[in-house]
């Protein structure tokens, strides 16, 4: 799976909280709470995104990340790890 | 204690089989005695509401229902619905009670399997979503209701106890408006063979047929209604046209578990909805009529008896939109509400051979001004209830 793969597995998770976000405002250097997500849609998009990368990762693995683009870092590196 | 305020509707919202998406199609099909195209494939009700779009919602509700369910956006859209028809622009002080218990049954049932999957995939939304108020806490983000939030359970019976205690609630002050909502149907497939083994269900392909001999069961229709309820004082300060009065409501249990049907129960609470009210003031009575055999019977008994030799006509609205089980009771209220105003008493469709000639059963629409109309539902576990309605062109 392509890092490309895993953004685009984030953003859809993202658009299913807030269906209403315009595509281009999903961007790597913004935070889910600055589009409004709040705590709920947050571990939302966390657990969508790692059933849809095959992932099953404890939710501690999520402490420290703060951008859109920090999440899909954590979860390309976790997939790759397993899957290579 | 200070007087009871008296409560009024002011507005209402339906979505129903049959292509049903307001009051006014909801209205045409019940003066037409439209029978709506019920069965889907077993197990479960066809999706008869079409096609449920959140796109549908304004920008601040989709973001309300956030990924919610099917009848998550389809109870919105009603609840909208409503205050709209009541022209309510200020909600904040307005409460939200949803009608009916376990409402995402099937939702639970696909988290579950995502569970058995891998425990780590189950979405944390469940911990919020699996409590019946997660409807109440979305209406109230998408209408900004900050009054009350509380769901109001009672099998089919939901709609008349969640209405009873909104109207209770409104007539002590507690609040001086809400929405009751009831969500369609959204039972898994559990529910369904549950049903079904159960012999509640009418066979694949057969109609709904309300105190026919020929009734076989009871057939789902995936419907769902919002009502705008208001203290008349509230109403009339902000120059609302109230649509009926609650004038009475009633709720009692048979004392027995299970799911068998009681006549004297049924007798029980009609009587106390009416209260001084002789049941021949009544336009028309709105029956539970499920199409169950033993459920008809025991209510047929029961309306005979309050009846007696006065004509007041009985109708089946579950005979053109099925049974809307948590939803119908709230369903059947909105259909009263619409015959009140429009002026007639819809009939029983597709009824040939009834099951007594102690009923005045028109099976097509009276036109009939009525000034009461009572509407009866029961539930299982013995659940009785009833809701008697008062038009309210004329202050009583």
């Amino acid at each position: 799976m392509e890092r490309s793969e895993i953004f685009g597995i984030v953003a859809r998770q993202i658009q299913a909280v807030l269906p209403d976000l315009p595509d281009s405002e999903i961007r790597e250097d913004r935070s889910m709470t600055e589009l409004g997500a709040n705590s709920m849609d947050r571990v939302d998009v966390l657990v969508g995104s790692m059933e849809e990368a095959g992932l099953a990762l404890p939710m501690t693995s999520f402490l420290g990340v703060t951008s859109i683009g920090g999440l899909v870092d954590l979860l390309w590196s976790r997939h790759q790890a397993a899957h290579g | 204690m200070a007087e009871p305020r008296r409560v009024v509707i002011t507005g209402l919202g339906v979505r129903a089989p049959g292509g049903v998406q307001d009051a006014a199609g909801f209205s045409e099909l019940l003066r037409a005695g439209r029978v709506a195209p019920l069965q889907g494939e077993w197990p479960g009700s066809a999706m008869t509401l079409g096609t449920v779009d959140a796109a549908a919602l304004p920008k601040p509700a989709q973001r309300a229902v956030r990924g919610g369910s099917r009848a998550l956006v389809a109870a919105l859209l009603v609840a909208l619905a409503a205050l709209a028809d009541a022209r309510v622009t200020q909600a904040e002080s307005f409460g939200v009670v949803v009608a009916g218990s376990n409402i995402a049954q099937a939702r639970s049932f696909d988290t579950t399997r995502k569970f058995h999957q891998e425990p780590a995939w189950t979405p944390p939304r469940h911990a919020a979503e699996v409590f019946d108020t997660h409807l109440a806490a979305v209406v109230a983000e998408a209408t900004g209701a900050q009054g009350p939030g509380l769901s109001i359970g009672g099998a089919s019976a939901s709609g008349n106890a969640a209405v009873a205690v909104a109207a209770d609630l409104i007539a002590m002050g507690r609040m001086p408006g809400c929405l009751v909502v009831a969500p369609p149907l959204d039972f898994g497939p559990v529910e369904w063979q549950a049903l079904a083994s159960l012999g509640a269900l009418a066979p694949p392909g057969a109609p709904c047929r309300p105190f026919d001999r020929a009734a076989a069961g009871f057939v789902a229709g995936e419907g769902c209604g919002a009502l705008v309820l208001e203290s008349l004082e509230a109403a009339q300060a902000r120059g609302a046209t109230p649509l009926a009065e609650i004038a009475g409501h009633a709720q009692a249990q048979q004392g027995r578990a299970g799911v068998a049907p009681d006549a004297a129960t049924a007798l029980r609470v009609m009587r106390a909805a009416l209260g001084a009210l002789p049941a021949d003031a009544l336009g028309f009575i709105s029956a539970h009529a499920t199409g169950t055999p033993a459920g008809d019977a025991a209510e047929a008994e029961a309306l005979a008896t309050l009846l007696g030799s006065a004509p007041v006509p009985v109708n089946a609205t579950k005979a053109m939109i099925g049974h809307a089980i948590q939803g119908a009771a709230l369903l059947e209220l909105v259909a009263c509400v619409l015959q009140l105003q429009g002026g007639f008493v819809h009939g029983t469709p597709g009824l040939a051979q009834p099951i007594t000639d102690r009923l005045y059963l028109p099976t097509t629409a009276l036109e009939r001004e009525s000034l009461y109309a009572l509407s009866p539902a029961y539930g299982f576990g013995g659940l009785a209830t009833a809701v008697l309605l008062r038009h309210a062109r004329d202050p009583a």
